[in-house]
């Protein structure tokens, strides 16, 4: 009787995993120009994202994993988080880049094959948030790499996080498509 | 556990060593300013605040008699540059050699350290396996070094420090609301405690009235997040074993307490939603009917600890604490008092300690005031005890094992690097 009710319940009531998104297309084609402008080798229509935290709290890690698990469901866009910067594509980056991880966030990004891209994810990867000004970070991952893309909050909501790295799949499927046109 | 209500004792040398020397009361936190360092104590029901005068550079160390304060020492050296006079740890901690400055907190801060590779000290027979600080997955920054002997783990240290943001000496200065937003990003999945503790400490020292509406609010809020930070840790283990409907179940759950949050108080994690004196809102209209609706559906849901042995019982506890926040939110909400939800506070001067139960453990915080301006303070978190916690508990487990066990604690650096 459970079983049957749970059947029909599964029927009816569709999956767990909500409405894509919409892809900022401003963001996608500034991406996709950055791309086409380096003529840079595409990616393919998926990523593979390296997690780096660089001095964040924990929020915006909750937050990221809303992301991959289900009702946001990262992986159903073609990305998916990798356990190491040699099969990496994005670097994201959490937190204001502490002094005592510079070295880790520099030696991850020299470790990424070309193409990568870098993306900032809460307002401390962006500028240093409200730990600007301490002893002890340098206050935003663009002090030291160059950044593509910054996903602002504190934390970043799931929804921005992911509107942004769809914008990221956009411009590579736009350069993608530019590139075998010519 | 009530917060302290008695004063703090100033003890002399004497007193130190000789308190130095025994193992109890048991060592809750020890932390410093430029002048003295500060030991709370567990002393049955209400912890005891004890400090003494730091002389030629230096205090009498706790480590020999009780090994829970060697990281607090050796934090305190980095921070503060005050010696633990025969401390079992001389080895810095916070303090990677890459500072402006060492001993930044200090009256004067010394020249920067050299960054020096740090030492295990595991047996030669131990084959070494480091992992970290990148350590793949959305995990917290921190080094684990295993000593292991083929597929056992014999020994495990953790090398903390990596995400140190200088929050303490952000904080020095500032009114109590504006250093509430650094109390609220000490540790992300305790934000609404470690808010919550260091309200609590504020209050104490200004003796201010909280209305009822707030503390009822309050306690909703850190019930909310017990329930979202545990549904995480189980989604975590579930991932890891492999238990996809329970990834997705748990997860699901998870987000609805999330959302049903951020409709209630405007913030999906309810960081700065409390502030010393009440809470910053009032519950938005409607939200407690979304609260509501997301524990009825978690309610109904039934709970499974998705790994066997030590995990287990971990698992268990947590699932229980869920089913009690729900029942509390439940309680709390059918009978909201009326009234404001903040009071303005007083400029004044003095000290206090705040505690708040999170959803890893228990939260101090400690503080002084010196006409409204924060002069010094101190924020422990969970991570301190279970840190060493499952350094201890991990030896014998197989190094497979590991990253369930590592989901199991919800490992957080970011609560102890300060």
């Amino acid at each position: 009787m459970n079983l049957w009710r749970r059947l029909a319940r599964t029927l009816l009531d569709g999956p767990v995993a909500g409405a894509p998104p919409p892809a900022d297309t401003d963001t996608a084609a500034s991406l996709a120009s950055r791309l086409d402008a380096g003529g840079q080798p595409m990616l393919g229509r998926s990523l593979a994202i390296l997690h780096l935290d660089a001095g964040s709290c924990g929020g915006c890690e909750i937050e990221l994993r809303a992301v991959r698990r289900a009702v946001y469901d990262l992986e159903r866009f073609g990305v998916s988080f990798v356990a190491t910067p040699r099969h990496a594509d994005v670097l994201l980056v959490t937190g204001p880049v502490t002094r005592n991880l510079i070295e880790a966030v520099e030696q991850a990004h020299a470790a990424m094959p070309e193409p990568k891209f870098v993306v900032a994810v809460g307002d401390c990867a962006v500028d240093g948030g409200v730990f600007k000004g301490s002893y002890a970070i340098i206050g935003g991952v663009g002090t030291t790499l160059p950044v593509d893309l910054l996903i602002s909050g504190c934390p970043s909501t799931p929804e921005r996080i992911l509107t942004g790295l769809r914008a990221l799949l956009a411009a590579n499927a736009r350069s993608r498509r530019s590139v075998s046109s010519r | 556990m009530s917060a302290a209500t008695q004063p703090r004792q100033t003890l002399t040398r004497d007193a130190w060593t000789r308190m130095a020397s025994e193992a109890s009361p048991s060592l809750l936190a020890l932390w410093a300013d430029t002048r003295e360092v500060y030991a709370l104590l567990s002393d049955g029901d209400t912890p005891l605040l004890v400090s003494t005068e730091v002389e030629d550079g230096g205090y009498p160390a706790l480590s020999p008699a009780r090994p829970a304060a060697a990281w607090f020492e050796r934090m305190v050296r980095d921070l503060w540059g005050h010696t633990a006079i025969g401390g079992t740890d001389q080895r810095p901690w916070l303090n990677h050699g890459r500072w402006p400055h060492s001993a930044p907190m200090a009256l004067r801060p010394g020249p920067p350290g050299a960054a020096e590779t740090p030492e295990f000290p595991f047996s030669e027979e131990l084959d070494q396996l480091p992992l970290g600080p990148v350590r793949g997955g959305i995990e917290p920054a921190a080094h684990l070094r295993l000593g292991i002997r083929g597929e056992t783990v014999m020994r495990l240290e953790a090398r903390l420090g990596y995400t140190h943001k200088g929050t303490l000496a952000l904080m020095r200065g500032k009114s109590p609301r504006a250093a509430a937003r650094f109390a609220a990003r000490l540790a992300g999945e305790a934000t609404v405690a470690h808010s919550i503790a260091f309200a609590r400490a504020t209050e104490a020292v200004l003796g201010c009235e909280v209305p009822p509406r707030a503390l009822a609010l309050r306690d909703v809020m850190a019930e909310l997040e017990r329930i979202a930070c545990h549904l995480d840790v189980l989604s975590a283990m579930a991932e890891i074993a492999g238990l996809e409907i329970q990834v997705t179940r748990t997860a699901w759950h998870g987000e609805a307490v999330r959302r049903a949050a951020n409709i209630a108080f405007g913030h999906r994690l309810m960081m700065d939603c409390i502030i010393p004196g009440g809470v910053a809102a009032d519950i938005a209209p409607g939200g407690g009917e979304a609260i509501g609706r997301a524990l009825s559906g978690l309610a109904a849901e039934r709970l499974h600890p998705p790994a066997a042995g030590m995990a287990e019982a971990r698992t268990c506890g947590r699932i229980a604490e869920i089913d009690g926040s729900v029942r509390r939110i439940h309680d709390l909400l059918g009978a909201l008092p009326e009234g404001a939800v903040s009071v303005s506070l007083p400029v004044a001067s003095g000290e206090g300690i705040g505690f708040a139960k999170g959803p890893g453990g228990d939260i101090w915080h400690w503080l002084r005031l010196d006409h409204g301006q924060i002069a010094s303070v101190f924020m422990c978190d969970p991570a301190w005890v279970r840190l060493p916690e499952l350094e201890a508990t991990v030896s014998g487990a197989q190094v497979d094992d590991l990253p369930l066990i590592l989901a199991a604690f919800g490992l957080s650096s970011s609560g102890a690097d300060l």
